[in-house]
């Protein structure tokens, strides 16, 4: 089975809450010092479900990244991990991309490599948190979506694959080629190897620029935007804890007990 | 795609990077791992970097590596709580290429070499951890790394102070914390013009910057500034032993610092961006381990190469020279297909050629003389409360400066123990 | 096409009645609709959902559209693109509002690239800027960390998903009057791919995460299953449910479904206990809507403090046990 993966660099999304820091005038998040960005963690969940289904059916793994900096590296990690193949696309005409743009970019390279059963993407990315991407594609190449998949695997030609919601699942029995998004109910990606680490490190990883693809230039870009960001903030909490001090732990403890039965919470 | 490299560098810091890139050079199957995300994800330094030992490498380096500043002027400062003594160097020299010595940031400037090291044929993996070594008898047969086994004729371990890899290879024990000093470093950004304003540089101009005093409240240690483009590095080394024993955190000591009245007007209205610790080999010679075996050499800060002489800290530029000099041993090996102990027995050698074992033996009692803890405490106060008397305008009839420094001796330091530092001075520098 | 642009809900029902989350739907479709001098309108899909749609109009649909037919749970969620799509090019609404809900996040994206329109998920607050009259989108990004505006561009009509519990619910009113509208599903079945082969509701045992009024967390700092016992047992005395933050449900100590926060269930309980949680923001973006939070951490310094109203710094060992048989005592 060939697999097609979208993954994203973004700041780690991990940082404590106090690194976190934006720039209001310029509506842009500062990347927190020291702290390199990742690939986004649905995104190599996503590569982990397709190795998963490569090492049962076997196939090609081929990920995807648009990358205005051509920065290869998250490429590299899905590599390491065991993905085959890696395209990063760069070009000066996709920046200001929204997620419009951004799928017909990724469609437009879908396209272009042709030859695949599925597309994996994120269910969402962990910067922008839009959650669209994956649903734009399959619409713009009219193909069968399924969001939010745990797992996926094949049945009689078909793929079949779980779909988490929030009291359960759902199974969806789809044809191939089809899109999925995952989600973290994925689990724990794997490690790459030390080989895998060294294979991918000497991959030579084409950069596909905008003239590479078939894309619509009145579809990409900063013009192509169907929204305006007006403003960017770091909401303020208003609140102020009041820490229940004691002697010892279990005093404060009671009184604790009794504050929430006088403020009449229990 | 498993194959049997020549060599496998691990850590690519300066060290690790010269010989990387050195070996590619020669045409050797070379393989650096390094366990940061990137090359620097994980380094720091204070940031100052001396010596002619890159321009060897890369003549004009300078030009195409992201320099910050070159190094003008340097200084020294002795802290009390509330006064400072300054003095400074400089010359025209220094302001000349190929340069004395010039602030960088690792994270930039480290991913740089071993980009350079790539461009030369090295494969750079990024991301892995050496967890072992591999033994083919007693003879190192390369390095096991994320579940792989990946074997060299030869290893070179550039992984820094507390270097595992030594350690496992038998030619030095854990290091104790007597043998390390702890450093703390922030980069506190400042627009560029206030920058040049504070500390009188112009263009690409920088300023080196070190001081010693009560800060750190009499554990040997110093502090230093150095200036980047548009940020400071303001860091702290500190013993670690003293710092155990006292139970205080370096971190502590640098808040301590930056609140002397002189440096946090230097630091006003910066913004922290950047916050990193770091370990760092106590120099001296008696530091050194075996800096090989079979199939097994050491380098950098692994094999202790730092030279703290108390007016600077040197690592950097013994890394890049220990590492040139690793790599040639390799390269001699490898014409003779031979890796054993007695092949590469030539390393020594070619690093007492080099400045590195030169000046580690001159300094060699450096050490000795700066965990003495009067240069800490009592001298900065006495030069500053000399200083004090002799600028301190009173209306009051003059003193002879000699009863000044007796007066201002008393209760601080005898007569019989200056002039035992003054020979240690002697012998350490 | 009608003429009036009109605002869209697509309504969810649940056993015949309209649910809680498409009733907070209309409240922020009616606050839209009286700054755009639009009407109202409900669209509800499904089978026997005639009393939801007068229900609807009571709570303040001037418009309902019933499309009878298969029902979210049993059918591909593609067939509903196409439903509504459908639907959507005959009335030509200027916004469409969904629930993020499994259903809502699924369908909305797709609906808004079939019809050309503009889309945000995950919204909080919505309003209507008075000058240019551009729809302006308050969601949360960056895990929670920030919150960004987005003004819609052009006069295509905008998708929006709304959080749950932005909103209060909106009021029957016996007085209202509007118009039922049936919709014919001619949709070209063929076209659809997909199928939905099983659908699993787990069985929640006691209360609901949403519907609880209070909710006793536990986080990484539980360290193990056995732990949960105390967590367990302090709902049961104070009637609540139970949650977990992403490490239990990674390390496996209690059943995914009990997550809260961005990937698990947005809750608003009246009092939410959270037991060696951090307090990261992903796992706040689902319980910061509750009226008071007690944290209960051994690290003076955890970011959970900054949210609470309530704070002990203890293990949790020796704060659990105590305010178990305390609670007990005060309520018994
Ligand atoms: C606060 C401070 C200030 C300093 N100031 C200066 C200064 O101003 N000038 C100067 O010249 N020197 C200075 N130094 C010293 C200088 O930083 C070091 O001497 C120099 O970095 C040594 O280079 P290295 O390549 O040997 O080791 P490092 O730079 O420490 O590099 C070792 C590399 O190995 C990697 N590594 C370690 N273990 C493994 C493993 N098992 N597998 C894979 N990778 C591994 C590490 O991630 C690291 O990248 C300072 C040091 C500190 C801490
Ligand atoms: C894209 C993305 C989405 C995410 N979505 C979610 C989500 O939906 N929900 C979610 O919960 N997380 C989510 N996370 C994970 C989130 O970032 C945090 O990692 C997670 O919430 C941490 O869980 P925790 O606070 O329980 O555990 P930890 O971070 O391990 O913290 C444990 C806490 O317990 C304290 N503690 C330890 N021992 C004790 C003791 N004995 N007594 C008292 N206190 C103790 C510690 O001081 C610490 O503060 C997401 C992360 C990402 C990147
Ligand atoms: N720049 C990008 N490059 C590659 N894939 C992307 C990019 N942006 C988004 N995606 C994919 O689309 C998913 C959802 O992204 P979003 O809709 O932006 O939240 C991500 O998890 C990725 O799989």
């Amino acid at each position: 089975m060939d697999i097609i993966v979208c993954v994203k660099k973004i700041p780690d999304p991990e940082i404590p809450p106090a690194k976190f820091k934006l720039d209001m005038e310029s509506k842009r998040v500062i990347p927190p010092e020291g702290i390199p960005p990742v690939i986004n963690p649905y995104d190599e969940q996503a590569v982990e479900l397709a190795l998963r289904l490569k090492d049962k059916y076997g196939g090609k793994i081929t990920v995807l990244t648009i990358d205005n900096d051509a920065d290869t590296s998250i490429v590299k990690h899905a590599l390491a991990m065991g993905a085959d193949e890696g395209i990063v696309l760069a070009d000066k005409a996709f920046e200001g991309s929204d997620s419009f743009s951004t799928s017909h970019i990724l469609s437009q390279a879908i396209q272009k490599v042709g030859n695949f059963d599925l597309v994996l993407c994120g269910r969402q990315a962990a910067d922008w948190d839009e959650g669209l991407v994956g649903a734009i594609i399959a619409e713009n190449l009219s193909l069968p979506l399924v969001t939010l998949a745990e797992a996926v695997d094949v049945v009689d030609g078909k793929l079949k694959v779980k779909r988490v919601t929030l009291d359960g699942y759902q199974i969806f029995a789809v044809p191939t080629p089809a899109v999925a998004t995952v989600s973290n109910e994925v689990g724990q990606p794997r490690l790459p190897s030390g080989w895998g680490i060294i294979s991918a490190s000497r991959k030579q990883i084409p950069i596909w620029k905008a003239g590479d693809l078939d894309a619509d230039p009145s579809q990409i870009g900063a013009k192509a935007v169907r929204r305006r960001l007006v403003k960017l903030f770091i909401p303020v909490r208003e609140k102020k804890c009041e820490i229940i001090e004691g002697e010892t732990t279990a005093e404060a403890s009671v009184k604790l007990a009794e504050r929430l039965r006088k403020a009449g919470v229990i | 795609m498993k194959q049997r490299f020549d060599a496998i560098v691990v850590g690519a810091g300066p060290a690790g990077c010269t010989c990387g890139y050195s070996l590619a050079k020669a045409g050797l199957e070379t393989l650096i791992v390094e366990r940061g995300k990137f090359a620097g994800a994980k380094n720091m330094w204070g940031g100052a970097f001396y010596g002619p030992t890159l321009f060897q490498l890369f003549p004009r380096f300078w030009e195409e590596a992201p320099i910050e500043r070159y190094i003008h002027r340097h200084r020294f400062s002795l802290l009390t709580q509330d006064s400072s003594l300054s003095a400074e160097f400089t010359t025209k020299k220094f302001g000349e290429p190929p340069y004395n010595g010039f602030s960088v940031l690792r994270a930039k400037f480290d991913h740089w070499f071993a980009s350079k090291a790539e461009q030369a044929g090295a494969i750079i993996a990024t991301g892995l951890q050496a967890e072992d070594l591999l033994w083919d008898r007693n003879t190192v047969a390369g390095i096991k790394a994320g579940g792989d086994e990946l074997p060299a004729s030869v290893v070179i371990a550039c992984d820094g102070v507390n270097s595992d890899l030594t350690d496992k290879a038998g030619l030095r024990g854990k290091l104790l914390p007597r043998d390390i000093k702890q450093g703390v470093k922030e980069v506190i950004q400042i627009p560029r013009h206030l920058l040049e304003q504070r500390f009188n540089l112009s263009g690409e101009e920088g300023i080196a910057w070190e001081f010693i005093g009560s800060f750190t409240r009499g554990i040997p240690g110093g502090a230093f500034i150095y200036t980047n483009k548009e940020s400071l590095s303001v860091g702290i080394v500190a013993q670690l032993s003293a710092l155990c024993e006292k139970k205080i955190g370096a971190n502590d000591l640098l808040e301590n610092f930056k609140q002397h009245p002189s440096v946090a007007a230097l630091l006003a209205g910066g913004n922290l961006v950047e916050y990193s610790a770091h370990l760092i080999p106590t120099s001296g010679k008696a530091m050194i381990p075996t800096l090989y075996s079979d199939g097994f050499l050491v380098a950098g800060d692994a094999a202790s190469f730092v030279l703290a002489t108390g007016l600077t800290l040197e690592g950097a530029n013994f890394a890049i020279a220990s590492g040139t000099a690793a790599a040639e041993a390799v390269i001699r090996a490898k014409q003779k297909r031979d890796f054993s102990r007695k092949s590469l027995s030539c390393y020594p050698e070619l690093l007492k050629q080099s400045f590195v074992l030169k000046d580690l033996k001159t300094f060699k009692k450096a050490s000795l003389f700066l965990e003495n803890s009067r240069i800490y405490s009592q001298y900065p106060e006495l030069a500053c409360d000399l200083a004090n008397k002799i600028f301190t305008n009173d209306g009051k009839p003059k003193k002879k400066i000699w009863k000044l420094l007796k007066n201002s001796m008393k209760d601080r330091v005898a007569f019989s123990e200056i002039l035992r530092d003054l020979i240690q001075i002697k012998r350490a520098l | 096409m009608s003429d009036k642009k009109e605002v869209l809900i697509c309504g969810e029902v649940k056993g015949e009645k309209i649910t809680t989350i498409t009733k907070e739907l209309m409240t922020t479709g009616r606050k839209l609709c009286i700054d755009l001098n639009q009407p109202l309108s409900l669209l509800l899909i499904g089978q026997n959902i005639q009393e939801a749609a007068n229900e609807a109009i009571l709570l303040g649909a001037d418009k309902v559209y019933t499309a009878e037919g298969a029902s979210w749970v049993e059918s591909f969620p593609e067939h509903y693109v196409s439903i509504i799509a459908d639907i959507c090019n005959q009335t030509g609404p200027s916004i469409i509002l969904f629930s993020q809900t499994d259903m809502g996040r699924d369908i909305a994206p797709r609906l808004a690239a079939r019809l050309g329109a503009g889309v945000c998920l995950d919204c909080i607050e919505l309003a209507i800027d008075p000058d240019t009259k551009s729809l302006l989108q308050t969601k949360p990004v960056y895990g929670g960390n920030a919150m960004a505006v987005w003004a819609s561009t052009n006069n295509k009509p905008q998708v929006i998903t709304m959080r749950p519990r932005t909103a209060a619910q909106a009021e029957p009113d016996t007085s209202r009057k509007g118009e039922i509208v049936p919709v014919a599903l001619d949709v070209n079945n063929s076209m659809i791919k997909g199928k939905l082969l099983e659908t699993l509701q787990e069985d929640v045992k006691g209360i609901r995460l949403e519907e609880a009024k209070v909710i006793i967390t536990g986080g990484g700092g539980i360290g193990g299953k056995e732990g949960f016992q105390l967590i367990k047992e302090l709902a049961q005395i104070l009637g609540g449910a139970v949650g977990i933050s992403r490490v239990p449900c990674d390390e496996g100590w209690m059943p995914a479904g009990h997550e809260i926060g961005q990937t698990g269930h947005m809750v608003s309980p009246d009092l939410y206990i959270a037991v060696g949680i951090s307090g990261a923001p992903q796992h706040l973006a689902g319980c910061s809507g509750s009226k008071c939070i007690i944290a209960i951490n051994k690290d003076p310094e955890a970011h959970i403090f900054k949210e609470a109203d309530f704070g002990i710094v203890g293990y949790y060992r020796e704060v659990l046990p105590v305010l178990i048989e305390k609670c007990r005592n005060l309520l018994a």
